[in-house]
């Protein structure tokens, strides 16, 4: 289970949020709502990204089926674990990111009784899906307005954008000082960076940001470790993997998903909604639109790039998103260009940790 | 339960079966005369495909080395054209007259399993992902397996990303149009819709050399509307559930037999409409069969894939299998064939995709179709694998305990896995819905 201390200062947090009258709207924390619009219409987005542990998996099995993926199992298992952080929550977002959030949303907002505000992704990215997309934002900036009763202004709008967009500046930062220092950040203090983003919002994360770029300054590279990179699935709070690789000897200096600071190397362009469709159809790394191989292309870059060691691709079992994608092609792309590459697939409800260990264990003997 | 050979020498029912399995030749043939043949697994888009001058393909109607049946029903239907219906049956005697006709169905029954068997075992062999769920394995099994003679494969962008992603796995060994459909019913998602139609009619005119205009559309629409349409009367037949026109037996395969021939309306869209016309008329005219004890049970959902034995075991048990997975998701439903039928076909997608978009709809939807079939169980097919469907099975449970009518759920992974377990369970609820 998630530690008490880190969920009891939560929910201290949230409820001094809704002191200040505003609405939380919980989000799956995949990274492709549009967090800015919900900022702009003066909400808090709250991404739901508790997860990890065996039993609200198998809670979670009680309202989905065990063959829904078991981050989707697990965020609906925590409505019933956590209720004194959950009840906060007024509305949810209802996605199309992948099958687990569709299904997992709809169950939530069944059986907990929280309204639910709809918002429709295209599954390709051409300009007829882009005009869709605009008029999608369009179409959930207006439900937030009837649900929240205020107009968002196009000042507000424009703010809110810039507010995301400078703290993906400092996330970018973060990166670059990385890089040029040799990574004295592991994969795990990296994450724990987002994690404030997910738990308190964009201005806690900024400020979070601010303290550990000025700190990074004085920190010393790894020395010893095999850097790897990390792609695939997520990492939700409350799941160990980056602990049991960096357990294991590793460094996960870049992090690809939408729990790693590489995740938000792009800028939202045009002030505008526009823009903001632009940004989020165009998210590659989210593995969400079908017929790119810019994810493959961009994976094997970072690594050629980053002097990595290796790779290393998480799968949560079940996943909608990644797994037919990789089998075919990534496998391919990697084992041609003969980089060293292991797969993790996890089921929080199952496998045991002993089981990862060996994995990683033997693909550490790769390297000696 | 008896078969009634007579039914299966119903001259449009072996016409029918014949077609089904003649997947081979007709491929020869559209060789011969350079036509295109495009893939699809789904019942949406084979008339946009005829349109264009290709014909749509569902490879799991293809058997990889012609079918065994193929040869049984050209021989029937050759002594049924010489002898007539009647003295086939007499020539054949009393006796002789049960086995012939269970060999026949039986026949179609096991060869189309031994396909289903070929490419779940041949998605293994093309290293496709084993644990998720039937209905993507297969159909990748059976796409790749004829890469070599499909040159276009339909793809779309449905609620499931599963099948988005698996489309896009496909890609890498057959091109594939990909139509996105969007998961809503909004001004902007028909604009989207309309667009995307577009596109997929210009892949398909670069395909075959050949201008898709509206009229063409509209012919092969009024066609499909046709076929739709007499589907429905095939399974409203149920609407009266004491007296059917065919054995049990004879109509869970007339059922399965349409179930999949909607999908490329066997490549032959007008021969298909002319014979199922006239099996509907034969079956409007028949002497009605007593159904008063025999059960039967809606199967939900059918089309992500089942266990292809059951109907062959809820027969055994004395009941009737009712597959209607098409009706319950509106893709029965007619395409309007006024004005743009651009415009018409995208909202038709759209209407039939917002029927199973939601847990909560879906589950209506089924309960909407046993109560119209007044059907006398539902069985839930609790997928394994299925990430889009199957969790609406608690929801399912709740909803249709408020209806008062009695359903079971079943596990189905693989073909012939569990099967004791399967005719067990099944065998309880059949006992106990004869003795309500």
């Amino acid at each position: 289970m998630l530690e008490d201390q880190r969920i009891s200062e939560v929910i201290t947090y949230i409820k001094t949020v809704k002191e200040l009258n505003k609405i939380v709207f919980g989000i799956m924390a995949h990274g492709l709502i549009p967090e800015e619009i919900i900022h702009a219409a003066g909400g808090f987005p709250f991404r739901l990204s508790l997860a990890g542990d065996k039993n609200s998996a198998l809670k979670g099995g009680e309202y989905l089926t065990s063959a829904t993926c078991s981050f989707a199992r697990n965020t609906i298992g925590q409505f019933e674990f956590q209720p004194e952080l959950y009840k906060e929550i007024d509305a949810i977002v209802a996605g199309n990111y992948c099958n687990g959030e569709i299904s997992a949303i709809e169950m939530i907002s069944h059986y907990f009784n929280i309204p639910s505000i709809s918002i429709i992704f295209p599954s390709t990215k051409n300009e007829s899906a882009l005009k869709f997309m605009i008029a999608e934002l369009e179409h959930f900036k207006e439900d937030l307005e009837q649900f929240t009763g205020s107009e968002i202004t196009i000042d507000q709008l424009s703010e809110a954008i810039l507010l995301y967009n400078a703290e993906r500046e400092l996330i970018q930062q973060v990166v670059k000082v990385q890089q040029e220092r040799g990574f004295p950040l592991s994969g795990i203090e990296c994450m724990e960076l987002l994690y404030k983003h997910f738990l308190y919002g964009v201005k806690a994360s900024i400020e979070n940001l601010r303290t550990s770029l000025s700190e990074l300054q004085e920190k010393s590279s790894a020395m010893g470790v095999k850097k790897v990179i990390f792609a695939g699935s997520g990492v939700p709070i409350g799941d160990n993997i980056l602990q049991l690789i960096e357990n294991k000897g590793f460094w996960v200096i870049k992090n690809l998903t939408w729990t790693g600071l590489d995740y938000y190397q792009s800028l939202v362009q045009e002030n505008s909604i526009k823009g903001l469709a632009e940004f989020y159809i165009n998210a590659e790394n989210s593995g969400r639109m079908i017929l790119s191989d810019n994810y493959f292309a961009d994976l094997v870059k970072t690594y050629e790039d980053s002097y990595a060691e290796g790779i290393i691709f998480y799968i949560i079992k079940y996943c909608s998103i990644f797994p037919s994608v990789i089998s075919a092609k990534l496998k391919r792309s990697l084992s041609d260009q003969q980089i060293p590459f292991l797969e993790i697939e996890r089921d929080y409800g199952v496998t045991p940790n002993a089981q990862l260990q060996t994995q990683l264990q033997a693909f550490k003997e790769m390297f000696e | 339960m008896s078969v009634d050979m007579e039914e299966f020498l119903i001259p449009s029912f072996l016409n029918l079966n014949l077609q089904f399995f003649s997947a081979q030749k007709q491929i020869r043939k559209f060789r011969r005369s350079n036509r295109q043949l495009v893939g699809t697994i789904l019942p949406l888009g084979a008339e946009l495909v005829f349109a264009a001058g290709a014909s749509p393909i569902f490879p799991l109607r293809i058997g990889k080395k012609g079918f065994e049946a193929e040869k049984l029903l050209r021989g029937t239907r050759l002594a049924t054209n010489i002898l007539g219906t009647n003295l086939t049956s007499s020539i054949f005697g009393s006796t002789l007259v049960q086995p012939q006709a269970e060999n026949i169905i039986n026949q179609f029954l096991s060869e189309y399993n031994k396909n289903l068997c070929e490419y779940e075992s041949n998605a293994d062999n093309f290293n496709y992902l084993p644990d998720v769920c039937f209905a993507t394995r297969i159909a990748y099994g059976s796409a790749l397996t004829y890469q070599d003679v499909v040159k276009l494969f339909l793809a779309w962008g449905t609620r499931c990303i599963w099948f988005s992603q698996l489309y896009g796995t496909i890609n890498n060994s057959i091109p594939i149009a990909f139509t996105d459909i969007p998961k809503s019913i909004s001004a902007h998602a028909k604009e989207y819709m309309y667009e995307e139609l577009q596109q997929l009619i210009k892949r398909l005119e670069n395909l075959t050399g050949n201008t898709v205009t509206d009229d063409l559309i509209r012919e092969y629409t009024v066609i499909a509307n046709d076929i739709k349409a007499k589907y429905r009367d095939v399974l409203y037949h149920l609407k009266t559930p004491e007296k059917m026109p065919l054995s049990p037996y004879a109509y869970m395969q007339l059922l399965a037999l349409l179930n999949i021939c909607i999908i490329d309306f066997l490549s032959a869209m007008k021969y298909f409409q002319k014979n199922l016309a006239a099996l509907v008329q034969e079956l409007n005219s028949r002497k009605q069969i007593d159904y008063a004890t025999t059960p039967k049970l809606l199967l939900v959902p059918v089309f992500s894939g089942s266990e292809p034995t059951l109907p062959q075991i809820v027969n055994d048990l004395g009941g009737c299998l009712i597959q209607a997975d098409y009706l319950a998701y509106s893709m029965l439903d007619p395409v309007k064939t006024e004005g743009d039928m651009i415009q018409n076909y995208g909202e038709y997608l759209l209407n039939s995709h917002a029927c199973w978009s939601s847990t909560k709809t879906i589950v209506e939807s089924w309960i909407h179709t046993a109560q119209e079939l007044k059907v006398d169980g539902v069985i839930f097919n609790r997928l394994i694998g299925c990430t889009t469907i199957t969790p609406a099975q608690r929801l399912f449970k709740e909803m249709i305990s408020e209806t008062g009518l009695p359903s079971i759920d079943i596990d189905f992974n693989r073909i012939g896995e569990n099967v004791a377990q399967l005719k067990n369970k099944v065998a309880s609820f059949i006992e106990l819905l004869k003795k309500e």
